[in-house]
């Protein structure tokens, strides 16, 4: 599957679901160069000239001269970004625990979070943040708490904008869960 | 290197995998690569995180001797620069042009003015002897890209802190594209690729700007990035009500926006959009983000959810 999201189909779609109805200000199209293809350029150029300077002594006067390569434009390749299916599978398997209680500790740019968890007839009933060290309240974990039951494991892999308290309190699951790993 | 306090340690189920997390631009990086089947798994993991170091030397306008502070001494003068800087300017000029200056790399010296000026290593304050309050805008940097050099017309500081730390996430992945599967995750900007240490696609969930303890949708890729722009996590220290994204045009944070995230194929992109994308509004930041063909979803302050159309695609 590929990240399309550029048709003009979609496009009229979008106009029909903004809110503002103002459709008077349809806007001219930019026949500007796409920024996707100028910071894939941007990355290999970068890479490359970098990559040579942990290579050998040869390798570095090549690096040296590589500014004046730099007319020598690298091949854009555009990588695309990759959604997932709608039949891959969504939600682990609910994973067998040992029965009991396990403690975990994660940490932050701003402190230490430790969470413990209950386990009860091979299930996860309850992950309370049981020490609180950050710099911010953390009930803003709150709802990662009820994921964790409800995926029966530690909750999504990462989060964007995250706080570093949510940061943290995965930690401190994925720390427990793995004592009480079956 | 506190890798025993690192917040991905413990993942269960898993040998062979490698994960490791440090303090770098002042934020908390994690990289992660599960079932790592390669001999140099890591020695790329070093390179990986090595990159961190090279782009916050380079870019940070919180060093005193980075190559960017350096840059910012000089006026009306062509001067020289490394790749890197030359490549990250370079980018944020594009992306100030396709935003027609919504998005701005030389606001640096009105982050200062806000209190955006401590090195989080040393906890010193920076400051600029060329900081007038003179207006000035990207228009006011000179590229050229033959020579590479960049000069700046009048007195300025630069700020690249919504391209560098992209730059060096997209750096490290490309230091590790050769592994199959790894997650690069800086501060809640994140890149992976391939899958989690139980072979599912890695799961990303998107902070609720207006309830922080609400994941707003949670989006599975197998590679790609997710970026997020809000002005919750640094508000200004000197101007209440105000954050660390400026509109450029007011000087002021911009009022509308509570938070943006855009899903692209490099951090760098996805990063600068999500910054642009918040400052412009949500009717234009929309079509900019569908303008540069990339994925994303706007969340105004009164709760108004704006999301590209591809953007249910990634959702779980």
């Amino acid at each position: 599957m590929t990240n399309s999201g550029k048709t003009g189909g979609e496009r009229r779609d979008l106009r029909g679901r903004l809110e503002t109805g103002s459709r008077s200000a349809r806007r001219k199209r930019r026949l500007s160069p796409g920024l996707a293809a100028i910071s894939s350029a941007v990355i290999l150029s970068v890479y490359a000239a970098g990559y040579l300077h942990t290579q050998s002594a040869a390798s570095q006067i090549a690096a040296q001269t590589g500014a004046t390569a730099e007319a020598a434009q690298p091949v854009a390749v555009f990588p695309s970004v990759q959604p997932v299916p709608p039949t891959a599978p969504t939600a682990a398997q609910p994973a067998a625990y040992r029965d009991g209680t396990y403690t975990g500790r994660g940490s932050s740019r701003h402190g230490d979070i430790e969470a413990t968890v209950l386990i009860k007839g091979g299930r996860i009933v309850s992950a309370a943040v049981t020490q609180c060290r950050t710099r911010y309240s953390c009930s803003e974990v709150d709802a990662l708490r009820a994921e964790v039951i409800a995926r029966q494991g530690p909750p999504v892999d990462h989060i964007s904008g995250a706080t570093d308290s949510s940061t943290a309190y995965r930690g401190a699951i994925t720390q427990a869960l793995s004592q009480a790993a079956a | 290197m506190t890798e025993s306090n690192c917040p991905m340690l413990g993942s269960r189920a898993v040998t062979g995998s490698l994960r490791r997390c440090t303090i770098v631009m002042d934020t908390l990086l994690t990289i992660e690569v599960p079932n790592a089947a390669q001999a140099d798994g890591l020695e790329r993991l070093e390179r990986a995180f090595a990159w961190f170091e090279a782009v916050e030397a380079t870019c940070s306008r919180f060093e005193p001797e980075s190559e960017l502070r350096r840059l910012t001494a000089q006026l009306d003068r062509a001067v020289a620069v490394s790749s890197l800087l030359f490549r990250a300017v370079q980018f944020a000029v594009a992306v100030a042009e396709a935003s027609d200056g919504a998005f701005d790399p030389t606001l640096g010296r009105e982050l200062e003015r806000r209190g955006f000026n401590r090195n989080h290593r040393s906890g010193e304050a920076v400051g600029s002897a060329t900081a007038t309050r003179e207006p000035c805008s990207y228009r006011e940097l000179l590229l050229d890209a033959a020579a590479q050099t960049i000069s700046l017309r009048r007195p300025l500081v630069l700020d690249l802190g919504a391209v560098a730390k992209g730059m060096a996430i997209d750096l490290a992945a490309e230091e590790l594209r050769s592994c199959e599967n790894y997650a690069i995750n800086a501060g809640g900007d994140v890149f992976v690729r391939g899958h989690t240490a139980a072979g599912e696609p890695w799961r990303i969930g998107i902070r609720d700007p207006l309830q922080p303890d609400r994941l707003l949708d949670t989006l599975a890729l197998t590679e790609g990035s997710v970026c997020s722009s809000g002005g919750y996590e640094r508000p200004s220290g000197v101007d209440a009500g105000e954050h660390h994204i400026l509109d450029p045009r007011s000087g002021r944070s911009p009022r509308s926006v509570a938070g943006v995230s855009v899903i692209a194929p490099v951090a760098m992109l996805a990063d600068a959009l999500a910054t642009a994308a918040f400052v412009l509004g949500p009717e234009r930041g929309l079509r900019l983000l569908q303008d540069q063909g990339v994925e994303g979803l706007i969340v105004t302050y009164d709760a108004a959810h704006y999301a590209t159309p591809g953007y249910g695609r990634y959702r779980r």
